[in-house]
């Protein structure tokens, strides 16, 4: 293993939260739970500590080895190889769901009459560009990227002060707990679920002790830091606009107008989706690369990122015909789909890892 | 009465080609024939004896024969490569051979190395009036008067002719007793030592009946005398360049750090050049890692000229492939001491006024040495000004061309409406008419660099007036676009690091493309495919976006801001220094007393 594959904690906090932020700021979360998606968001938050706890517990079982390899040594041979393949599909598929999505917001947005498979496989190419570089400066770049898109928040935030209201929060819990449960189901499988797709990348990080520990904050900060920036999208524009919006942030940036000059600052959000997508695609390819490499026997990654990354953005463009089709499967099935992969599998592996005991090397 | 004999003997013995110029054993064996001295006169008469009784041992018969053969067989039409290896092996064996006892033997060797060099001149004479012995040097790169006066004078007149004959075979002591005033006499020992002294400026002197020679330095050639330098210019701070003399520089250098632990290893680079490169480090700062892999990166080299530093910058980099510069070359001494002492490694090659240093950061390219002479807070400022003019000399004009070509709605209306009524009329798109002002930026600044300074007073009052205003008079381009074409112009040039600046210049036309072609989002990818490069890209290993990306927060004070000199403590951790405390604690001032 080369040193160029080896991160920090810090690191590994950064492409965490960079994954779970990104694309989470933009779009509109929770919206079931009205002017309450806030709270939904940390309950939400909270619950994907349980599932994060599962696979960084897996982690620490067994250290320097991803799920791919664990699993082979937990199931047997070819059951193990199976599960191993299902989590590289679903890191496919989420990639390619991710580059769809991103694809639309470009299409709709900022370049109307660019063809979708421009834009998609424009952002593929930067993100194996970006994979092919490492899991190290992919890494330190989230580390920038992050820095900059806490900056942006907070400092339209402070622009946009002047719109904040803070009775359209209020009623709390209008309708009971029930929707704001639901919302908060929701939330878990995305974005705070999709997280397990880091127990591919996890072996790389050092110290090994460390992991558990910087996973459960970053998550706790991620959901945090999302809850505060949704609620101010309901106190700038209301529960009705802030959840029949596409993009509400892009709305709420909008309404910044500072001495008639400081206005228009949708570049903001427009940079921060842009590099929200291409932390999220690259880390969704990255884990797939490096999974296969292993489940095909510990070959280089690298070879394997071009031939995925297209795979991804064919996927991408073939999975679904139009916008509305995405919306309703990002809202009716992706939650069932996920929970497979990011509650059941790992409660199994973790369930046989204690039962067995901890495996001879 | 001791000059007077002096000039004799020059004169009577240059005709037997005893001082001529060398042109080959062969040529010197037939002047000599032709032109016997007129006078046989002791003196020369001893010398040339001396000379023509040179007795060869197998050794130096064998390389001498090796090395002729090798040169005959060079005169061949075909294969010349092949041949000119052979001559080189040949060389490196007739330079391995030890300094033959006998002087003929010697001086037969040199001048069959130093055959047809005008400028390489052979000085017979004899030690005590008995003794036969030659200097050696190069015309021009010694000073004469000093090897005149400090050492032909005094040997000539040594003692007594019978003590010059049988004297020891112990060349340091004989000039001892003889009272030679050189102040650094090294022995030679090999033919191959005796050239390298001749060819880097010292006085060699070879003495019948003794095995070695010595190397007396007499170093005096015209150099460019110190000055302000050209490339980097400061208000504040030292005023002193560095200049192409090795020697003087490292004085520059010295003067600066007068403690022992500044340390100065030599390695000579280039096979033909011979150029000599010495690594500068402090010895209780810096990483011995970090010295050893730069020893090791320089040893590699294996070239055939070094004429400048440049060559070795571009030889010893982690990453040959990328447009930013990974080694920060500079020509200012203060510069080269504050690297040093924050641990670094200082190159500096004979023969160019630029130094070297490694391993180097981002943001170390874009700091002056002035933001640490002046108030902290100008240094900061400074600083600033500096990362928001490097943003818009590699964003200004793609985002000119973004917004007007794809996303005007992003503009205020007023402002769109003046853009747009300049811009009617204009017969191109925005990304052709903002990157051909660039490229003819480009080659103004080019062509100013260049040309000679009366031409290119012309070439900017072309560039001003034809450029900038018959072209917007004519509706060709449009006024925004010249006024984005300046600025650009002015924040590439507030690049402290010319490299630096050049890469980014560069960059911008790509992102010009990426902007023309996907608006916004294409600068995005550009930008986000620059961080990932940066943040992949080491210098001699280190992260060449340290202390931001690994983040290492107490080095960001000497980044985001230049805080004041009392708070810092530590030095930075790029090349892992050996201690990284560098002032006490406690240094303040205040009023009544400094310090708490």
């Amino acid at each position: 293993m080369n040193d160029r594959q080896q991160i920090d904690t810090a690191g590994l906090a950064a492409l965490l939260f960079g994954f779970l932020v990104g694309s989470s700021l933009v779009l509109p979360m929770g919206i079931q739970a009205k002017q309450d998606s806030w709270l939904a968001l940390l309950l939400g938050g909270g619950a994907s500590l349980a599932v994060v706890w599962l696979y960084t517990a897996l982690a620490r079982l067994f250290p320097e080895q991803s799920l791919v390899a664990y699993s082979r040594i937990l199931l047997g041979e070819w059951l193990g190889r199976l599960v191993g393949l299902l989590y590289l599909w679903y890191g496919l598929h989420l990639g390619a769901l991710v580059l769809r999505n991103f694809g639309e917001f470009l299409t709709t947005s900022l370049l109307p009459s660019t063809p979708i498979s421009v834009c998609i496989v424009t952002l593929m190419l930067l993100c194996a560009y970006g994979v092919r570089m490492g899991l190290e400066p992919l890494a330190r770049a989230s580390q920038v990227m992050v820095m900059l898109l806490v900056v942006q928040v907070a400092f339209s935030t402070i622009l946009v002060a002047k719109d904040v209201h803070l009775e359209n929060l209020r009623p709390m819990l209008e309708q009971g707990p029930v929707p704001v449960l639901q919302a908060a189901f929701g939330l878990l499988s995305f974005p705070f679920g999709e997280t397990v797709l880091f127990a591919l990348l996890l072996p790389w990080v050092r110290p090994v002790g460390g992991v558990k520990r910087t996973v459960m904050l970053t998550v706790g900060a991620a959901a945090i830091f999302l809850a505060a920036v949704h609620a101010r999208n309901v106190a700038v524009l209301n529960a009705h606009l802030a959840g029949t919006s596409r993009f509400p942030s892009l709305v709420v940036v909008q309404f910044i107008d500072v001495a008639d000059f400081l206005n228009r600052l949708d570049a903001l959000i427009v940079g921060n989706w842009i590099v929200a997508g291409f932390m999220k695609v690259s880390i969704c390819l990255l884990g797939t690369a490096t999974g296969l490499a292993e489940w095909l026997g510990g070959l280089d990654y690298r070879p394997l990122v071009l031939p995925l990354g297209a795979i991804m953005a064919a996927l991408s463009i073939l999975v679904y015909d139009n916008a509305s089709a995405m919306s309703a499967f990002a809202a009716v099935i992706w939650p069932v789909y996920s929970v497979p992969f990011q509650i059941l599998m790992p409660l199994l592996l973790l369930g046989l890892a204690k039962v067995c005991g901890k495996p001879a090397k | 009465m001791a000059q007077s004999f002096w000039r004799r003997l020059v004169r009577e013995t240059s005709p037997a080609g005893l001082n001529s110029q060398s042109r080959g054993s062969g040529d010197r064996a037939a002047s000599a024939g032709t032109q016997p001295p007129s006078q046989p006169d002791p003196a020369s008469t001893i010398l040339q004896e001396a000379l023509a009784q040179a007795q060869f041992t197998d050794e130096v018969d064998s390389a001498l024969e090796g090395y002729r053969s090798a040169l005959r067989a060079l005169e061949g039409r075909s294969g010349t490569d092949y041949r000119a290896g052979v001559l080189e092996k040949a060389q490196e064996a007739l330079e391995q051979v030890p300094v033959p006892t006998s002087l003929g033997a010697a001086v037969a060797m040199l001048k069959e190395l130093f055959a047809a060099c005008a400028d390489v001149i052979f000085r017979g004479f004899l030690v005590g009036g008995k003794r036969p012995a030659m200097l050696l040097f190069v015309d021009g790169m010694v000073n004469e008067e000093r090897i005149e006066l400090s050492v032909l004078e005094p040997l000539i007149h040594w003692g007594t002719p019978a003590e010059a004959a049988n004297g020891g075979t112990d060349l340091p002591t004989w000039l001892e007793a003889a009272g030679v005033t050189i102040t650094q006499a090294v022995p030679a020992s090999t033919i191959g030592m005796v050239v390298d002294a001749v060819l880097g400026g010292d006085t060699v002197l070879l003495v019948d009946g003794v095995n070695h020679a010595v190397t007396l330095s007499s170093r005096g050639w015209k150099q460019r005398a110190v000055e302000e330098p050209a490339s980097e210019s400061a208000i504040r701070g030292p005023r002193e360049g560095f200049v192409e003399s090795l020697r003087t520089n490292t004085m520059l250098i010295r003067r600066r750090l007068r403690s022992p632990h500044l340390k100065i290893e030599r390695v000579v680079l280039g096979r033909r050049t011979r150029t000599i490169v010495d690594i500068f480090y402090l010895k209780d700062v810096t990483s011995p890692k970090l010295v050893e892999e730069v020893r090791r990166r320089l040893t590699r080299i294996d070239i055939d000229g070094i004429i400048d530093s440049g060559m070795i910058e571009e030889l010893i980099e982690d990453q040959p492939t990328s447009p930013f510069p990974q080694v920060a070359n500079t020509e200012r001494p203060d510069r080269v001491a504050s690297a040093l002492l924050e641990g670094q490694v200082v190159i500096v090659a004979d023969g160019s006024p630029f130094a070297l240093s490694v391993p180097t950061t981002l943001w170390s390219l874009l700091q002056a040495g002035e933001d640490y002479y002046e108030r902290y807070w100008i240094g900061t400022a400074l600083r600033w000004l500096r990362y928001l003019f490097a943003l818009i000399a590699l964003v200004g004009p793609s985002l000119y061309i973004a917004i007007t070509t794809f996303h005007q709605e992003m503009l205020p209306t007023s402002l769109l409406l003046s853009i747009a009524a300049a811009r009617e009329g204009i017969p191109f798109p925005a990304l052709v008419e903002a990157f051909t002002m660039e490229v003819f930026f480009e080659a103004l600044r080019e062509a100013g660099v260049r040309l000679p300074r009366p031409v290119g007073q012309a070439v900017s009052i072309v560039g001003a007036l034809v450029i900038g205003q018959a072209a917007v008079q004519a509706g060709l381009i449009s006024a925004p676009v010249v006024i984005i074409v300046a600025a650009t112009g002015i924040a590439s040039f507030t690049f402290p690091r010319f490299n630096l600046g050049v890469a980014v210049r560069l960059l911008r036309f790509p992102m010009m493309v990426l902007a023309g072609s996907l608006g916004l989002f294409g600068i995005m990818v550009g930008l986000i495919a620059l961080l990932v490069h940066l943040c992949a890209l080491r210098s001699f290993g280190v992260p060449y976006l340290k202390p931001l990306a690994p983040l290492t927060w107490p080095d960001l004070k000497d980044v985001l801001v230049r805080v004041p000199l009392w708070l810092m403590g530590s030095r930075p951790d790029v090349g892992e220094p050996l201690n990284r405390r560098r002032q006490a604690l406690g240094l303040k001032p205040g009023p009544g007393g400094n310090g708490s």
